[in-house]
């Protein structure tokens, strides 16, 4: 397949029918949780010859190290320019360790930035990314962005 | 056997957790551990980028072995540093609760270490809380993430994969459990299948056995035909990074081709120059490099990649001489072959050029820009 098979056009709405056809919802989306292959494949009368539909499922669901979390990133382009200096970060996720050292913790405070924070020890970097990414999926769900 | 020889100091000088930086005997890369959820060590792999942090030197004399209990360090509220495996810190938090108390983050950060229970991490948590932030919106978003984190530990754990080679190609080889079980002769058959490039932990593998054979040179030709299998699958040269290291280490010492490595690199290096950023620390790695892409690789790989370094790499010390050693190499090697001079004029005044630029950066007394 080339890449302008995956495009969906300007329908500002793609982003969310995507993710509510392969997954049911935001959330599932964030944790790369797609809708079991039978709901999948009978809701939407997935046929013998949606080979390329099919692929996209199975894509999801791959495990292979090869494949990383953008396997089914949503890209958005805009014609206009996105200043990222003009927004402040929301959140900032960092070591435990960090929180004995005041003036940092006082600088991203100022930033406006909220502070979570993830374990050292034990030391495994999955583990690592685990706690960042179960303290983002917590963060997101407090603050309702899931509920779009 | 690993040794410990520093520290990683990610608490800023503040009483916190450090992580310890072990070596092996044979060979000149700094390791950490990778453990599982007690502690226990599950496999040792190399660590470049320890340049990023503060290092605490220590001459305590402690081992590290894959299989036993790992190594955990923290800095105390006196500046004293402790490190031993799970038992001894158990011991040293009973003797020394008052100490530890004076900093309310380092006492939670090793409730953790030593299982505590929910009521007893609670109150860890919320002192934490009320001493470091203002507002109370943050404290109960921090607090209740806590929470909600000793709550997930084990569901945590059970997703993570394990530490141990698991996929279908491993369980073939026969790869489980500790490196130590098997012997060097099976793990150099192991590496050498094809069959076996792909599989989780060929890097691991490579390390344990070049820290136990570091003159072999089947490990130099093994490493070298493992990165031009994979340079599909590696696009940025980040999964090859630790073992180029390595080879580089091995490069003055043994005699296989390193002209085939190098053009090869040149020719990755040369189509993606950005890919340098990757290199740069540690020096060692960043002027080796260079050098062996000057001296062996094609000229005009390597003078792209100089120019490339002059206009966009961050202006070091250590990065002009690194430059200008592989300049100076590289027209010392057009100086002795008389063909190659009369070929290669244009090559020799490019690079004449690059050194003068080189030399004109390394003279200012604020190194702000090339």
């Amino acid at each position: 397949m080339n890449i302008g098979d995956f495009e969906t056009g300007t329908d500002p709405e793609a982003p969310h029918k995507i993710i509510g056809t392969f997954f049911g919802n935001a959330r599932n989306y964030y944790r790369l949780s797609a809708r079991p292959k039978e709901d999948f494949e009978n809701r939407f009368d997935v046929q013998v010859l949606d080979e390329e539909l099919k692929a996209l499922h199975k894509l999801i669901l791959a495990k292979d190290k090869k494949y990383d979390d953008r396997r089914f990133a949503i890209e958005a382009q805009f014609e206009h320019d996105v200043d990222l200096h003009d927004k402040a970060p929301i959140l900032a996720i960092l070591p435990e360790t960090y929180l004995e050292d005041d003036a940092y913790i006082k600088r991203i405070t100022k930033l406006g930035a909220e502070i979570l924070t993830y374990p050292v020890y034990p030391l495994r970097k999955e583990y690592f990314y685990y706690s960042i990414y179960e303290r983002l999926d917590q963060f997101y769900n407090r603050r309702g962005f899931y509920n779009v | 056997m690993f040794k410990l020889t520093s520290f990683l100091d990610i608490s800023g000088g503040q009483p916190g957790m450090l992580i310890p930086l072990i070596s092996s005997p044979n060979t000149n890369l700094p390791y950490v551990q990778q453990m599982d959820e007690y502690l226990v060590v599950k496999a040792l792999v190399p660590f470049l980028e320890y340049e990023n942090y503060s290092i605490v030197q220590t001459t305590t004399q402690q081992n590290v072995v894959v299989g036993d209990q790992g190594l955990v360090a923290f800095r105390l509220p006196d500046g004293t540093i402790f490190s031993g495996n799970v038992a001894e810190v158990l011991e040293y938090i009973e003797a020394h609760e008052e100490l530890i108390a004076r900093s309310v983050c380092l006492r939670t950060q090793l409730n953790r270490v030593r299982s505590a229970e929910y009521h007893v991490s609670y109150d860890g948590w919320r002192d934490v809380a009320n001493s470091v932030f203002d507002d109370p919106e943050q404290r109960k978003l921090w607090l209740d993430a806590e929470m909600s984190h000793f709550q997930k530990q084990d569901l945590m754990w059970e997703e993570i994969d394990p530490a141990e080679p698991a996929s279908d190609e491993d369980k073939k080889a026969g790869l489980q459990g500790s490196l130590d079980e098997y012997g060097l002769d099976f793990l150099i058959l192991w590496l050498s299948r094809r069959a076996n490039f792909e599989a989780k932990g060929w890097t691991s593998v490579w390390h344990h056995v070049n820290a136990a054979m570091p003159f072999d040179e089947r490990l130099s030709e093994l490493g070298v035909t493992w990165m031009y299998a994979m340079s599909d699958q590696d696009p940025d040269l980040q999964q090859s990074k630790t073992i180029l290291y390595s080879l580089l280490q091995r490069q003055s010492a043994l005699a296989i081709n390193w002209s085939d490595l190098a053009k090869f690199l040149g020719e990755r290096f040369g189509s993606d120059p950005f890919l340098i950023f990757g290199y740069m620390r540690p020096p060692a790695l960043f002027s080796t490099l260079l050098r062996l892409l000057a001296v062996q690789g094609f000229a005009d790989d390597a003078i792209k990649l100089i120019q490339f370094c002059i206009s966009e790499v961050p202006k070091d010390e250590f990065v002009s001489v690194a430059l200008q050693d592989a300049i100076q190499a590289m027209l010392a090697e057009r100086s002795n072959d008389d063909v190659a001079r009369d070929q290669d004029q244009e090559w020799v005044k490019t690079l004449q050029a690059l050194s003068e630029q080189v030399r004109a950066f390394q003279q200012q007394p604020e190194r702000a820009s090339f």
